[in-house]
């Protein structure tokens, strides 16, 4: 959805309307009628809602409810929590086929765009969660993937939990499994960096100015 | 000031948390243009709101029962609409219960909601008709909404809870009596064209010689929910030629234009309407 020149380009009504309250709290029919005469081709439609509306108080968070209310709520809210329930899995599916699809050699265009590209093995740790994500890279990612923070944080915490043990020599340190993800700054001083890359590497955990 | 947004008040700057430079087109604009902003814009939570939503992330599940049930908006405790819509919305459960008792929680306020707002405006009754099925039915609708609108994006419910809430129930309100009143207007059957002469008002539609007292006051709340019941039953292109007319003073090629139709039809459809809501009040 795109503004130009204060028309909402393909909005639907309802959302043309939606912000048109949040601006008036209690339009006149003034208000109503240069919101017509922004979107004549929706005049209609407008129109309609705006007789529905006149004389209407705002709507409002209802302290007591009335015997008709509880019953509409006893009837349906099971079905309304299961439909919370069905649309976070269908997202957690989404968002896995597109930390996925990052996966593997697809790693290093993603570690580059995230200022990573000599460390894409930082990035596959974050993605499969055994690294906890420092700040700037959660921020990214939750642009990339289209998901807030929290539910990122979810799915790497499931995808450490759910991950198999790898088979493995260590060479310098004790092969070990992690039950949970290390933090970002134990996992950039394992690597033994120079001190400048070690410092702007660890600087990614603290927020952006 | 809408409840349980205490933070919104006209004019205010932080009315709505858009980016700066709209913020800005807004302030400068209020209260002279439809309200509408300039430029690209995408929504974005209010800061605050992502904050209560973090803390509440680390909460005892035990606790967040009793919160999540807090309807008063000055309550310490109270969590606002948009966070629980961000929760639902997005699906979170950092512990076992969380996801449960929000949805829960927001969907029972949703209902009392939009239950409220139908017991305060009678003129919507003949819909409702005192049912809790029409009502179990819209809040479903509206919840459906609420959680697939704009998938992988933000959706206006968790910036501006309220008028999102409400644009949905007028909306299915407006479906609803569409679908109720579906009729053809044969324009074969409408009286003869030519209405000269300023527009009636509606003023016109009600009764003036109720006089002034208690009971006159009822009468015309009366008479003027009747007016708008019966104006939504009309066929759409009627209502909207006597809406144009009587709420706007349009004139007639505007009203053509809006109706999409010839100047002589825009007539005879208000004529046939006004007719109409005049044997409404008779």
């Amino acid at each position: 959805m795109t503004r130009d020149n204060g028309i909402i380009d393909g909005a639907h009504t309802v959302d043309i309307v939606a912000e048109f309250l949040a601006a008036h709290v209690e339009p006149t029919q003034e208000d109503w009628k240069r919101l017509i005469e922004a979107y004549p081709n929706k005049a209609g439609e407008l129109a309609d809602l705006a007789i529905l509306h006149r004389d209407a108080s705002p709507m409002q968070e209802e302290v007591e409810r009335t015997p008709l209310e509880e019953a509409a709520f006893s009837q349906t809210v099971s079905g309304a929590v299961n439909l919370v329930h069905e649309m976070r899995a269908a997202s957690l599916e989404v968002l896995r086929q597109k930390v996925e699809a990052c996966q593997g050699p697809q790693v290093r265009p993603l570690a580059a765009a995230m200022g990573l590209a000599a460390h894409p093995q930082l990035v596959s740790s974050v993605l499969a969660g055994t690294v906890r994500a420092p700040h700037q890279l959660l921020v990214y990612l939750e642009k990339r993937f289209e998901v807030v923070a929290p539910v990122l944080r979810e799915y790497f915490q499931r995808a450490c939990l759910q991950a198999t043990a790898p088979s493995f020599r260590a060479v310098n340190e004790k092969p070990s499994v992690y039950r949970e993800p290390r933090s970002w700054r134990e996992a950039v001083l394992s690597l033994r960096l120079p001190d400048e890359e070690t410092q702007r590497l660890l600087s990614m955990d603290e927020p952006s100015e | 000031m809408r409840e349980g947004t205490p933070h919104i008040s006209r004019g205010s700057v932080f009315f709505f948390p858009y980016s700066p430079r709209l913020t800005e087109v807004w302030e400068a604009k209020s209260g002279t243009d439809h309200g509408l902003r300039k430029g690209k814009t995408t929504l974005k939570r209010d800061p605050k709101h992502e904050q209560a939503l973090e803390a509440l992330l680390h909460e005892d599940v035990a606790d967040l029962g009793r919160r999540f049930a807090i309807t008063d908006w000055q309550d310490p405790g109270y969590i606002a609409p948009e966070v629980m819509a961000t929760i639902c919305r997005q699906g979170l459960q950092p512990k076992g219960g969380f996801l449960d008792r929000a949805s829960s929680a927001l969907y029972q306020r949703l209902t009392g909601a939009v239950g409220g707002y139908l017991r305060r405006h009678p003129q919507w009754n003949h819909l409702v008709e005192g049912s809790s099925e029409f009502l179990a039915e819209m809040t479903s609708e509206i919840w459906t909404k609420l959680l697939t609108d704009k998938r992988g994006g933000t959706s206006l419910c968790e910036v501006r809870f309220w008028p999102w809430l409400e644009a949905r129930a007028l909306e299915y309100l407006r479906m609803q009596i569409t679908l109720k009143n579906t009729q053809e207007v044969s324009l074969e059957t409408l009286p003869p064209e030519e209405e000269d002469g300023e527009p009636a008002r509606w003023e016109n539609l009600i009764a003036a010689d109720l006089g002034d007292g208690p009971e006159a006051v009822v009468a015309r709340q009366r008479q003027h929910e009747s007016v708008m019941k019966r104006l939504m039953e009309l066929p759409p292109q009627e209502r909207q030629a006597v809406y144009y007319r009587l709420e706007f003073q349009y004139d007639w090629p505007t009203v053509a234009k809006f109706i999409g139709c010839s100047i002589p039809t825009a007539r005879s459809y208000y004529k046939s309407g006004y007719q109409k809501l005049i044997g409404e009040i008779e």
